[in-house]
């Protein structure tokens, strides 16, 4: 093997010293920038001339922009949707608890909810609702594969319930990407009045859902138990009728008061399917409820048992409606 | 020492006279005038005699051809005719005469050491009491070069010094301040960047403004990089035209030895002059 050596001008070597102190000094740009660093981009800004969309492969969650194929993500698999389940209790209550198993799935990776341990993107645990009341974590394990959760069911009345599943930070920030949040309805039937009384459930929107604080197209879907959804017409039918949507109504209460509740429905289910879209009107940042009654094909109010009227027959006859709560958000 | 030429009339390149400068340039003199043929016949005379040591005949000859066509290299002729005839004075002033007339002269940083031997010459010829007979050696240029802080504005190269000088300087500071300034801005961005990807974007930036804080930083560093070559280009012109400039005057200051020295002394012919 032979070496030789390498001989470097005088000049050339000072102006290379020059460059080397100038570089030194004044500093160069060293940056490798890497628009597919998670977690470092903020976005969803509320200031609309500057640009805060995420690149490509990247999604907004929790105002910053995260690897689309690391995002949370949470499904129930058990109970179906809109499964029945018997129970004792009458619509106005009086029944032990009872134990629901909920199968759940997801892709979060699960840390203690009081470890305090800092946010790192894709860790966290689960939150699990029961008609809006928050009943279980579930923190230990994996939830990669179907995992069954024991909830005890204390709110045992008759009608539709929720189910609703949250991913939460290590610092008990909800994820708030779409695929972070998971629910399924049911319905419980008292056992000795299984297929007698109707039931009416807001699918859509879920209650909590956020809307704007300016007029807001709001579009509703229901489903129904017992009771099928008809176009208006002048024929009283057992089972059979339409629903009204009221906004900000407050129901029940509203039914004794002398101008009842019929003047303020907003919307119309029944003649057209299970859904309609109404024009909810501005407001401030506050919650607002959304109703919905069913009613007879003549628009008269429908109450259990049939032909009774609920609004006169207060102790006998029961109106038949859900509501839900809606947050209005300027953000 | 050797005769001025005259352009056109200039001796041959054999002539045994010493040469006091490489080549001096020397303007044609117009033809077909009776003056300038006067003059160019008592040149040749003075030539002749200069050549055979009757300096007092050459220097009346190269008088009268200076009365009949005003060149200065008749004055330097005359100069020579005066030293070797002692008369330092009148040397001296022929010789600034010559300076003064040809101020483009080539040969002027050896006629300036000349007129400062002679000088001496003269300071000591007073301190003796000596007359102003005694024909002296003319002395050996190589033994008295003149002060740097003497040169005349005018010296050789002094163009290629001062536009050298100001090039590398301009040059050195467009490639140091501007590639200082714009690396720090080149590196601010790209501290803002870091920030952004891996300090926890303190300032809330979105995606496409540290996108344009990259871009941002890119275009800085390129305009570093640009600087500092494109000043380091400019710089090193400079330097060399600096270092011809110093090498050309130094060659004036201090011409060749070679030229000078041994037979040159006794007057003798050391390169083509004339």
């Amino acid at each position: 093997m032979s070496m030789s050596l390498h001989t470097v001008s005088p000049r050339v070597a000072a102006l290379s010293f020059v460059g080397a102190c100038t570089l030194m000094v004044g500093g160069c740009y060293t940056v490798e920038f890497d628009p597919t660093v998670g977690g470092a981009f903020r976005c969803n800004l509320e200031d609309e001339e500057i640009d805060s969309s995420c690149p490509s492969g990247m999604s907004c969650v929790n105002d910053h922009c995260e690897d689309e194929e690391a995002l949370p993500s949470l499904a129930v698999l058990s109970p179906e949707d809109q499964l029945v389940l018997e129970t004792s209790a009458t619509v106005q209550g009086g029944a032990d608890p009872f134990a629901l198993s909920i199968r759940v799935q997801g892709s979060l990776t699960l840390v203690s909810a009081t470890s305090g341990a800092e946010h790192v993107f894709g860790e966290g645990h689960v939150a699990v609702f029961i008609d809006n009341e928050e009943q279980a974590i579930i923190d230990e394990g994996g939830i990669s594969s179907s995992t069954p959760v024991e909830i005890e069911i204390t709110n045992n009345v008759p009608g539709p319930h929720r189910i609703a599943l949250q991913a939460r930070r290590n610092d008990g920030v909800d994820y708030d990407n779409e695929g972070a949040f998971a629910t399924r309805l049911f319905w419980l039937e008292n056992e000795l009045e299984v297929g007698l009384r109707p039931f009416v459930a807001i699918k859509s929107p879920w209650p909590h859902t956020a809307f704007s604080t300016d007029d807001e197209d709001i579009e509703v879907e229901l489903i129904t138990r017992n009771f099928t959804l008809v176009p208006p017409n002048t024929m009283q039918a057992d089972s059979t009728g339409h629903s009204h949507i009221y906004y900000d109504t407050p129901w029940p209460d509203c039914v004794l008061q002398p101008d009842g509740c019929d003047k303020d429905y907003l919307g119309v289910v029944g003649a057209d399917g299970n859904r309609t879209q109404f024009t909810a009107p501005a407001s401030g940042d506050e919650t607002a409820t959304i109703t919905a009654v069913l009613r007879h094909v003549d628009h008269f109010p429908y109450g259990f048992p049939f032909e009774c009227d609920p609004a006169t027959e207060v102790n006998l006859c029961q109106p038949i409606f859900d509501e839900v709560t809606i947050n209005r958000t300027s953000r | 020492m050797t005769l001025a030429p005259l352009g056109a009339a200039a001796g041959p390149a054999d002539d045994p006279l010493p040469a006091v400068t490489d080549d001096p340039p020397v303007a044609d003199p117009p033809k077909g005038n009776p003056g300038v043929d006067q003059a160019m016949a008592a040149y040749q005379r003075g030539r002749q005699n200069y050549n055979l040591a009757q300096y007092e005949a050459a220097l009346s000859d190269f008088q009268e051809a200076a009365s009949l066509y005003a060149s200065p290299d008749f004055q330097y002729n005359i100069g020579l005719c005066y030293e070797q005839l002692g008369k330092y004075d009148d040397a001296i002033r022929a010789f600034v005469t010559y300076l003064k007339t040809k101020p483009d002269a080539e040969d002027r940083p050896n006629v300036e050491n000349r007129i400062r031997e002679l000088q001496r010459d003269l300071e000591r010829q007073e301190r003796n009491g000596t007359g102003g007979t005694v024909v002296t050696p003319p002395p050996p240029l190589e033994d008295s070069p003149p002060p740097e802080d003497e040169e005349a504005p005018t010296s050789p190269g002094r163009g290629l010094i001062i536009a050298g000088a100001a090039l590398a300087g301009v040059g050195g500071v467009v490639a140091l301040g501007g590639g200082i300034a714009f690396g720090v801005l080149a590196r601010n961005r790209g501290d803002a960047v870091n920030g952004v990807q891996f300090g926890g974007n303190p300032d809330d930036l979105t995606f496409s403004q540290a996108e344009a804080l990259d871009a941002e930083g890119r275009r800085f560093e390129a305009i570093q990089i640009g600087m500092v070559a494109a000043g380091a280009a400019v710089a090193v012109t400079g330097a060399v035209l600096l270092a011809v400039g110093l090498r050309k005057r130094n060659s004036a200051k201090n011409p060749a030895p070679s030229a000078w020295i041994a037979p040159g002394m006794a007057g003798l012919a050391l390169t083509g002059r004339f």
